[in-house]
């Protein structure tokens, strides 16, 4: 069932020169313990897209349901509960936990909060649990930040997102800074966590292969935009948007024979600033395929065969090239 | 003769909680127009090893070893553009510093919109009198290797020099890098902990752990077949994410202290494979092909028994 949906959301931000459109008419739906993946590179609105997601910023247009109630309806007792339904971690954990806080301390904060009247017995036996639950050893819980690993710092943040019980984890580059061994214990609790408690997972990364690793569906997002959506191994095995093509041909192969034979497309230019954007089709400027009606008109959205969506005048159903680059055979995919 | 030649390089840092040996008898050689990988997580000394060479090493470390140096440079390029860039001053200014004293103003301007084409900066004359917040971080960091190649260097030290930019932006940067080594003869230390990058751009690579080098191959030796327990189980992370394997890879444990004495092999407490000598004895390097050496005691070099 679907556990959140956007409606054509939109974030704004006021700049000293006028209004940057961070996100722009964006809709997805994430369901009960599946993982949703957000890719894009910076300043396609990803971030702003997960921040929006847990209330941190404001929508500036559109609606977003809650288990198909528009949030914009619930009152305020439903809406302060949704703050303990949906989390987020971020990508650096050392700036995201207070300094002065100990790790056992930054646990129990959310339960202090939302469920005050636990005893203080019973709250160390959660926070103790929920350490034990993200492997942290006990040893640390008197530990300040500072007085631990980067990855052990992630695995607190998890802990403390965890501890009210969510139903969906907003992970914003949540093992992007993390070292390559890091990473992969990270995305492994992750992935213990989404077995254990049906969680969903909104997982907002340029990190292709983790992506590729975690998520069921991705969203491909330029400039504000949703251009791409599908599940991962289509999308990744054919990508049906010239930027999705672009973006899957650009990753480093960690196998120096495969870089060899890497047909990589290289885009002209840089990404405009999402404070000017491009008139139509937001990528056109940078698209090796653009024509003279992409800067006129905006591309709509067409369903693609596995159910995803395009966005891309020159899209056409049938007879597609293959798509080039590192996912053309699906070498990655176990499917 | 070779364009570096490093020996026994050590840098030590006196901290409040006592010395860290950050790197710990580091030797290797670059070869001209060689581009060679530095691997490793954090904290394993790769970029101290590039501040070493620059001398940029703060007070409070202490540099022992030789390093031998026959050429033009070394020039350094960073990883975060807006650090290494002042916001008070035009990108033309910032490229002429580098550029040899003495250029009338019109050479100087046209060498700098030389270099700037060269970088496939679109409009160069027009870019030329802007400062670095009005470019895309993509665009900042290629004025900073401009920066880097104004002195025509023999050798250019990259630390991570596109780990703050986008995917599509640094395939582009990587490619500027193979055109600077074809075109020009130019050799690149690149530090970096994607392997992904390493693959693609390397001719050679060094993996580091805890300071040390363990492990020194051509790069397709080291992907290949890769000699020392760190260098596999970091290949085997990055491989099982690629594999699709329902769960991934990893190495157990943390790297250790370095302001500890290490007596055998830094990896050792992590070593899926290690036994009592390398507790006790630091390895030496074995042999396992040409170019391609490992310090680890349960190496064998083909053709001997060890």
């Amino acid at each position: 069932m679907t556990l959140l949906s956007l409606h054509d959301v939109s974030v704004r931000y006021r700049l000293a020169g006028g209004v940057l459109t961070a996100v722009d008419r964006v809709s997805l739906e994430i369901a009960a313990g599946e993982t949703l993946a957000i890719v894009g590179e910076s300043g396609c609105g990803k971030s702003s897209l997960g921040r929006a997601v847990v209330g941190l910023t404001p929508l500036a247009a559109g609606r977003m349901s809650w288990r198909g109630q528009d949030i914009a309806t619930l009152d305020p007792a439903a809406r302060r509960d949704l703050k303990r339904h949906i989390q987020i971690i971020f990508q650096d954990p050392l700036a995201s936990l207070d300094p002065r806080m100990t790790v056992a301390e930054a646990v129990a904060e959310p339960l202090a909060v939302f469920e005050p009247k636990l005893s203080r017995a019973e709250r160390s036996r959660r926070v103790a649990a929920m350490l034990d639950q993200v492997e942290l050893p006990a040893a640390i819980a008197d530990r300040l930040p500072h007085a631990i690993s980067g990855g052990q710092c992630q695995r607190v943040a998890i802990a403390r997102a965890m501890i009210l019980g969510p139903e969906l984890l907003v992970c914003d580059e949540a093992v992007s800074a993390l070292d390559v061994s890091v990473q992969a214990q990270i995305v492994n609790l992750l992935q213990r966590l989404q077995r254990e408690t049906g969680l969903s997972l909104l997982f907002i990364s340029h990190g292709l292969s983790v992506v590729r690793h975690l998520s069921r569906r991705v969203a491909v997002l330029y400039l504000g935009r949703v251009v791409e959506t599908g599940p991962v191994a289509e999308v990744f095995a054919a990508p049906a948007h010239p930027y999705t093509k672009a973006l899957l041909s650009a990753v480093p192969i960690p196998d120096p024979i495969a870089e060899r034979d890497r047909h990589r497309i290289i885009l002209a230019g840089d990404p405009p600033s999402p404070a000017h954007p491009p008139s139509g089709c937001v990528f056109r400027t940078r698209c090796p395929d653009a024509i003279a009606l992409c800067a006129e008109a905006e591309p709509t959205a067409m369903a693609l065969p596995h159910g995803g969506r395009v966005s891309c005048h020159r899209y056409e159903p049938s007879g597609q090239a293959p798509a080039p680059g590192l996912f053309k055979e699906d070498p990655l995919g176990t499917n | 003769m070779s364009l570096l030649r490093v020996d026994d390089l050590r840098v030590r840092f006196t901290t409040r909680r006592g010395p860290v040996q950050a790197v710990d008898g580091v030797g290797f050689t670059l070869e001209r127009g060689e581009i060679l990988g530095l691997v490793g997580e954090s904290g394993s000394g790769k970029s101290q090893i590039l501040f070493a060479l620059m001398g940029l090493l703060p007070e409070n470390a202490t540099l022992d070893g030789t390093i031998e140096f026959t050429g033009s440079g070394p020039t350094m390029v960073f990883q975060d553009p807006m650090t290494a860039l002042n916001p008070y001053l035009t990108i033309g200014l910032q490229i002429a510093e580098a550029l040899p004293k003495g250029l009338d103003p019109a050479t100087r301007r046209a060498r700098i919109v030389e270099l700037l084409t060269r970088l496939r900066i679109a409009d160069p004359g027009a870019r030329i009198d802007q400062y670095p917040h009005q470019l895309s971080g993509g665009m900042r960091q290629r004025i900073v290797i401009a920066m880097a190649l104004a002195a025509a260097p023999d050798l250019i030290l990259a630390d991570e020099p596109t780990t703050a930019l986008d995917v599509t932006v640094q395939a582009d940067i990587l490619d500027l890098f193979r055109a600077e080594r074809r075109d020009h003869g130019r050799a690149l230390l690149l530090v970096s902990h994607d392997l992904g990058v390493v693959a693609g751009l390397c001719d050679r690579v060094l993996v580091m752990y805890a300071g040390r080098i363990v492990e020194e191959a051509a790069v397709d030796d080291l992907f290949a077949r890769p000699g020392h327990p760190y260098t596999r189980a970091l290949l085997a992370t990055v491989s099982s994410l690629a594999a699709g394997d329902s769960e991934l890879a990893t190495i157990p444990g943390a790297p250790p202290d370095l302001g500890l004495p290490i007596a055998g092999c830094a990896f050792a407490p992590r070593c899926a494979v290690r036994i009592e000598r390398c507790i006790e004895a630091r390895p030496a390097f074995r042999a396992l092909g040409p170019g391609h050496r490992a310090a680890c005691h349960l190496t064998k070099t083909p053709g001997t028994e060890s």
